[in-house]
């Protein structure tokens, strides 16, 4: 077989390639599935909280009724009138995780932590195979992340 | 044939359920009709469910419907309503990204990239969003006013953005080639694997660090920016850009949410209602854009935008005593 027609016979395997067979790099594979874990974790907390809510199993923090009464305010003004509190960080949800709709907001927390738990994944990964921008990505990222949730604790 | 008249019912259906709750809820809003404090919530899971088999069928993103028209239509601050919207757009996102990445047309290292200013820029964009409602009197009127000229700027972009298919890249700059932005996918429609790179990063990190700011102080996902920075200034193919963008939407808005989180400015039974409509809607929505994808969507679509924005525009200068 000449060398044009490899060439020719290569393309043509190519060309036939399906999509299973496209060599997806294994960081992309394992953040992809973090990420899955996480979301479907968050979204049976959020679908929890909804039987919860709905099957009156627990009580909310908020009532609807009171929501609409002071949904217009501002959310430093709605607390304050509403429950004489200023809210700064999380300890609002899991000091009242006895109600139905603080249940609800774990799933936000979830949500949050599912970039940052794949990307910690992606530095280990990065570190262990010696690539370095994907390394840097990957530490910035958490960082920035990491700001974004510290950011009531460290900027006042 | 039966099908057929079957997607466009169930795209029909969907419209009208759309109008039928903007309507109502506008008419609590504006004439204080009384409404039974249960439709709130309801009517939010039903509107965005909606939205969610809408928006893939227009081929725009839900939150850049939902902030304005909620905004606009709803009597809650917009505070509360960007909390939702954020979330809502994450949830979308991180369920989206993962078949991307296997099939290889989200690119991680793009998206990282992008993200790496986008998401500093979406928290700084939040903390100021949520400062201006706080420091003045009458700080959710500028934020209205802001966000109806935003919205005819995003109106602006998808009337007059053009996409290239396949963009034609010769040589990568040197931050590109430094973190190797390149990539392959199966591209169904040639029959073969399309491999590409990217170009011209500082320009497009600029734009994204504006993105991200938006996206942070107005509560949206930003995919209506994204995609066009990195199809048509990046030169990665439109498929690679629409998917990659989902990945900077998720990385973007989270730290965001958290800042929303973290001030009391995310509830619940607004919320959950919201996401959970959007959830399950998306995934009718995606099934029914294989089937058909009927212009006239993207037109309603548009229109809606439009008049949210005006609403927005009045609502905030009403606010601010200047008609």
């Amino acid at each position: 077989m000449s060398s044009i027609e490899v060439k020719i016979e290569e393309k043509k395997i190519e060309e036939k390639k399906p999509p299973e067979a496209i060599e997806v790099p294994k960081e992309y594979r394992v953040y992809a599935r973090v990420i899955e874990i996480m979301t479907g974790i968050a979204v049976a907390i959020m679908v929890l909280s909804l039987i919860l809510y709905g099957s009156h199993a627990l009580p909310p923090y908020v009532t609807l009724a009171e929501i609409v009464k002071y949904w217009k305010l501002a959310s430093t003004k709605f607390w304050m009138i509403l429950k004489g509190i200023r809210i700064h960080g999380y300890d609002w949800i899991f000091a009242h995780l006895a109600h139905a709709d603080m249940v609800g907001m774990i799933s936000v927390l979830f949500l949050a932590t599912a970039c940052f738990v794949g990307n910690v994944g992606l530095a280990i990964y990065a570190a262990m195979r010696r690539d370095v921008p994907l390394l840097m990505f990957a530490v910035i990222e958490c960082i920035i992340l990491l700001i974004g949730y510290l950011k009531p604790y460290i900027i006042l | 044939m039966a099908g057929e008249k079957g997607v466009y019912g169930l795209i029909a259906i969907s419209l009208a359920m759309m109008f039928i709750v903007i309507i109502i809820a506008a008419l609590g809003t504006f004439f204080h009709y009384p409404l039974p404090i249960d439709f709130w919530p309801i009517s939010l899971f039903f509107l965005t469910f909606a939205i969610g088999i809408l928006a893939p069928v227009a081929g725009v993103g839900g939150g850049v419907i939902f902030v304005p028209v909620v905004s606009a239509f709803y009597p809650f601050s917009i505070t509360f309503v960007r909390g939702a919207g954020l979330v809502m757009a994450q949830v979308n996102a991180l369920v989206s990204s993962p078949k991307f990445l296997r099939t290889g047309l989200a690119s991680l290292r793009i998206g990282l990239l992008a993200a790496t200013v986008a998401a500093g820029a979406s928290i700084a964009g939040a903390m100021i969003g949520i400062w201006v409602v706080k420091a003045f009197p009458q700080g959710k009127y500028y934020i209205y006013t802001a966000l109806g000229g935003l919205l005819f700027f995003i109106f602006l972009i998808m009337m007059v953005s053009k996409r290239v298919e396949f963009p034609e890249v010769k040589e990568m700059d040197p931050i590109a080639r430094f973190f190797n932005l390149t990539g392959a996918y199966y591209e169904p429609a040639l029959g073969r694997v399309v491999e590409y790179k990217v170009t011209r990063t500082p320009l497009a990190l600029l734009a994204f660090a504006g993105v991200g700011f938006i996206a942070g102080m107005f509560g949206l996902g930003a995919g209506w920016a994204n995609v066009p920075v990195l199809n048509l200034v990046m030169g990665a193919p439109i498929k690679v850009s629409t998917s990659t963008s989902m990945l900077i939407i998720a990385l973007t808005t989270t730290p965001a949410a958290c800042v929303y989180l973290a001030e009391g400015a995310i509830l619940p039974l607004i919320m959950i209602p919201a996401v959970a409509g959007m959830f399950f809607g998306s995934r009718l929505g995606a099934w029914l854009t294989v089937k058909a994808r009927p212009k006239v969507v993207r037109y309603i679509f548009l229109a809606i935008m439009l008049f949210a924005a005006i609403m927005d525009i009045y609502k905030g200068l009403h606010g601010l005593h200047m008609i």
